[in-house]
């Protein structure tokens, strides 16, 4: 039923092929933004910190060979290793005690990590028992925006809440996005606070055999009153229009199991059963009339529930869900940005927070694009699509140096 | 209470609560030492089983009150009669002891820590204002930042949003203050809190939270440091036995699996599952149904299987067939590494031992699409209700089982399961049976099995 092409299909390549690592060594090579990526670990400092040389890195190379616990003294011992290895995948893990490379020859009490990104990952598998339009690791347009209201809403909270400053949003390359905070408060929060902040953000709970998700008080907390003002904007287009979630029987069927009230599931199950298929709009206006009608039967009592189950079903349709497991283990491994994804060759690019409505995921740089451009302008490695991206990041590591500066010369006054 | 800065001992008690920042002056007899200290861990395992079974402050104060009152009594200032002073001590000491030998590993820190701050809470707030106020006051290196009125009121939308109805009420006389978010970490997970750049601010009645919060800061520096003391101690030490003992105590708190390993194979499995707790039947129906299962499920099931007597090689066998939408290469390359690592065989080379209720209860809640955890738990009513009749189960014994998932005893619900589903086999005693609280699917699988095996 899909009218709009999965991403897979025409972008596939074979990461088993020869020629795989060599455009890979290339890309590292030429593309790679090593400079400012080094600055970034490194906290901006001019010399190598443990901050970078105690970071954990580690790389998958070919199909099924993963390294982990490798660690560098500088920017040119990491990019030489990537050139020397072309790793198809390189996870960043935690800053450690030691450095991770000589976690073998000390004891286990004294390799402990002391900081990380606080990170979050949000992967579109987890929509799929909501989303309509494709499945797995396909993603298009439509579903697409389950990630722009996933984003707006984690980084207004991140912002105004918590007062991070340095937020950078990632494209994961494929199905998904991933955010890392590098404040040096978000890095040094152990893992209860990044459970708090998890706990904070999230609002969808259960398993596949919990269907209702979401039960929040009457009264929002502002956090989530924030987030309905956000989730309101995209409601009726995402989910009633484009992913027209109400139209069929089974469909429909997932919200009928929402409501507990027997009334309204009863009226409800009628009223939409009458029609094979209907346009999902009309079906919530349908839902609308059918609580309103049991309400004023119940006069006051209890009626103000059903109200309350309408908003909780927008919010579980619509609202962020967060793979906890990820941003909870400060020692838990993500997928650096520039990677290149193994499966569609898109680079992991950033994502500007002022644009996420502007992004589009289907129109990254592949690998082989990039190169070919390089082919064609040799002489101008800085000039190719990967550039607006390279902006974002080197905008993003300018302003963790900046507050750098700001702190050195306020010890110094 | 009140102490210097560097207290060596603390000696005098004259505060009912105490944030244990100092060692006793201890010239105690050994053998008191250590009953008083065994005493103090009924105490704790009361507490832990309550706040498995009830929700409310008050249920599980009542449920916990006995046994507190029995072994660690604590009385206020006001108590005339009550020997303050002894018992202060008694609870003093056996804190320390306790503390020495569950510094040993991080389990049983954990544990420790977790039980120790509930039983701080509960007295806490059982403790009147007056007293509160006193104690608060002499904590060394705690101070409160109130925020002042202007900015009160500038807050004001927002502050009342995220309080609860009884701070609401009294909004205009209450007085609020601010902390950094990660000392309110608790409040902040429940969002219970109003926060404004990485600020949380609470009103001054609910500053308990933050000296609760501040106990388990500072219990958790304690036994870090008792960690590494207990390092250095003495192999003679008299407490050494002591100690040893204590420790072997928590150990016992966990079900241990009767089978060994390789006795079921990979066909077997499946013939099993009547034997199976409702939780690895609802991932074993899942699994045979979608020939897939993500990570969490495969933990909870596989660590399972491998308690039951499946072995590493049988264990490669049945996933490979379960998992049948995938090539050899696939499986192999994603899965197997997974398996290996459950059995020991990768990684840390930890022998992963299965999950217990409670750690499939209170950890690691699913999210969508995930089929772990527990029915009893994790279930929506109608889900619970279809699989119970499923299972070809009769309408009232259905309800006597939603009856106790419903007020959150899921071992019990599970319990009364076990009595249901086997019913036929048990020996009857009266009306009611008589069956083993079921603490771990592994313990529900074994139970099974040994009813079976008797006939
Ligand atoms: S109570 Fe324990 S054994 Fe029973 S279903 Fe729940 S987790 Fe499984
Ligand atoms: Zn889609």
């Amino acid at each position: 039923m899909s009218l709009v092409t999965a991403m897979d299909v025409d972008t596939s390549i074979d990461v088993r092929s020869p020629e795989y690592p060599v455009l890979l060594r290339s890309f590292y090579d030429k593309i790679f933004p090593f400079t400012a990526y080094y600055d970034w670990l490194n906290g901006c400092q001019p010399t190598p910190t443990k901050l970078f040389q105690n970071r954990e890195f580690s790389f998958t190379i070919g199909n099924d060979i993963y390294i982990r616990y490798q660690s560098f003294k500088d920017a040119d011992a990491l990019k030489a290793e990537f050139l020397r290895l072309c790793p198809g995948k390189i996870d960043i893990g935690a800053v450690y005690t030691t450095r991770p490379r000589d976690k073998k020859s000390v004891l286990p009490s004294a390799f402990q990590p002391t900081e990380k990104e606080l990170v979050f990952d949000i992967d579109m598998t987890d929509y799929d028992e909501i989303r309509t339009c494709c499945q797995g690791g396909d993603i298009c347009a439509r579903c697409w925006k389950f990630m722009v209201v996933a984003m707006k809403i984690v980084h207004a909270a991140l912002v105004e809440d918590f007062g991070f400053r340095h937020i950078m949003w990632v494209y994961s390359g494929r199905r998904g996005v991933h955010c890392w905070v590098s404040d040096e408060r978000a890095r040094r929060l152990t893992n209860e606070g990044r459970r708090a902040v998890v706990g904070y953000l999230e609002v969808i709970r259960g398993g596949a055999s919990q269907e209702r998700k979401v039960h929040l008080p009457a009264q929002l907390h502002p956090h989530l009153a924030r987030s309905f003002g956000i989730i309101k904007e995209y409601f009726s287009e995402l989910i009633l229009i484009e992913q027209d979630v109400l139209r069929r029987s089974d469909g429909w069927a997932k919200v009928l199991k929402l409501f507990s009230d027997e009334d309204v599931r009863r009226e409800l199950r009628a009223a939409w059963a009458e029609d094979d298929e209907q346009a999902s709009l009309d079906r919530w206006d349908t839902l609308d009339s059918v609580l309103a009608k049991v309400a004023n039967q119940r006069k006051n009592k209890k009626s103000g529930n059903l109200a309350l189950t309408k908003r909780d079903i927008v919010f579980q349709y619509t609202y962020p869900r967060l793979d906890d497991k990820v941003s909870t283990a400060m020692n838990h491994l993500l997928k650096s940005p520039f990677c290149v994804h193994p499966k569609t060759g898109r680079v992991c690019v950033p994502i500007a927070s002022d644009q996420f409505d502007e992004f589009d995921p289907l129109a990254v740089p592949t690998v082989h694009q990039l190169l070919a451009e390089l082919q064609a302008n040799p002489q101008q490695p800085g000039q190719t699509s990967l550039r607006p991206y390279l902006k974002i990041f080197q905008d993003f590591v300018a302003g963790i140096r900046r507050d750098q500066r700001t702190i050195k010369e306020g010890a110094q006054r | 209470m009140v102490h210097d800065h560097t207290p060596h001992y603390q000696t005098k008690y004259s505060q009912r609560l105490n944030f244990y920042q100092a060692p006793p002056e201890s010239t105690v007899k050994v053998e008191d030492v250590e009953l008083w200290a065994l005493e103090r861990l009924q105490v704790l395992k009361s507490l832990e089983s309550a706040l498995i079974r009830f929700k409310t402050e008050d249920d599980i104060r009542q449920a916990v009150e006995p046994t507190l009152h029995q072994y660690l009594p604590l009385a206020s200032n006001h108590n005339r009669r009550a020997p303050l002073a002894a018992e202060r001590r008694k609870d003093h000491i056996s804190h320390f002891v306790l503390r020495l030998a569950f510094s040993k590993t991080a389990e049983s820190r954990a544990w420790f820590l977790r039980f120790e701050t509930a039983l701080f809470r509960l007295r806490f707030a059982a403790t009147d204002f007056q007293e509160r106020q006193t104690f608060i006051e002499g904590l060394p290196n705690f101070r409160l930042h109130l925020v002042s009125a202007a900015r009160k009121e500038a807050l004001a939308a927002e502050l009342r949003a995220a309080s609860s109805l009884a701070v609401t009420k009294s909004f205009d006389s209450e007085g609020f203050f601010e902390v950094d978010f990660e000392q309110v970490a608790d409040l902040v997970q429940r969002r219970q809190v109003f926060l404004r750049a990485g600020k949380a601010y609470l009103p001054l009645s609910d500053q308990g939270v933050l000296v609760i919060n501040e106990f388990k800061r500072r219990l958790e520096q304690g036994l870090q440091m008792a960690a590494k003391a207990l390092n250095r101690m003495d192999e003679d030490d008299r407490l050494a036995p002591i100690l040893d003992n204590l420790s072997s105590q928590q150990v016992s708190m966990e079900y241990q699996s009767k089978s060994t390993n390789g006795q079921i194979t990979a066909a077997d499995v499946d013939k099993e599952v009547h034997h199976f707790p409702p939780c690895m039947r609802h991932l074993q129906g899942t699994l045979a149904e979608q020939g897939h299962m993500r990570h969490s499920g495969r933990i909870q099931y596989g660590l399972f299987l491998k308690g039951i007597g499946v072995s590493i090689e049988e264990a490669m066998v049945y996933w490979r067939r379960a998992f049948r939408h995938l090539s050899d290469d696939k499986f192999q390359k994603e899965y197997a590494y997974n398996i290996r690592h459950m059995y020991g065989l990768e990684g840390k080379r930890t022998n992963y031992s299965p999950y217990s209720c409670n750690k499939i209860i209170t950890s690691n809640h699913p999210g969508p699409g995930d089929n772990h955890g527990c029915p009893f738990r994790h279930f929506s009513k109608e889900q619970l209700v279809t699989s119970l009749q499923q299972q070809k189960l009769g309408e009232e014994d259905v309800g006597s089982i939603t009856e106790l998932s419903d007020q959150g005893h899921c071992q019990l619900a599970c319990t009364r399961h076990f009595e249901i589903t086997h019913r036929a086999r048990l020996p009857t005693t009266g009306a009611s049976i008589a069956v083993e609280r079921i603490i771990h699917p592994n313990q529900y699988y074994d139970q099974s099995v040994a009813l079976v095996t008797k006939e």
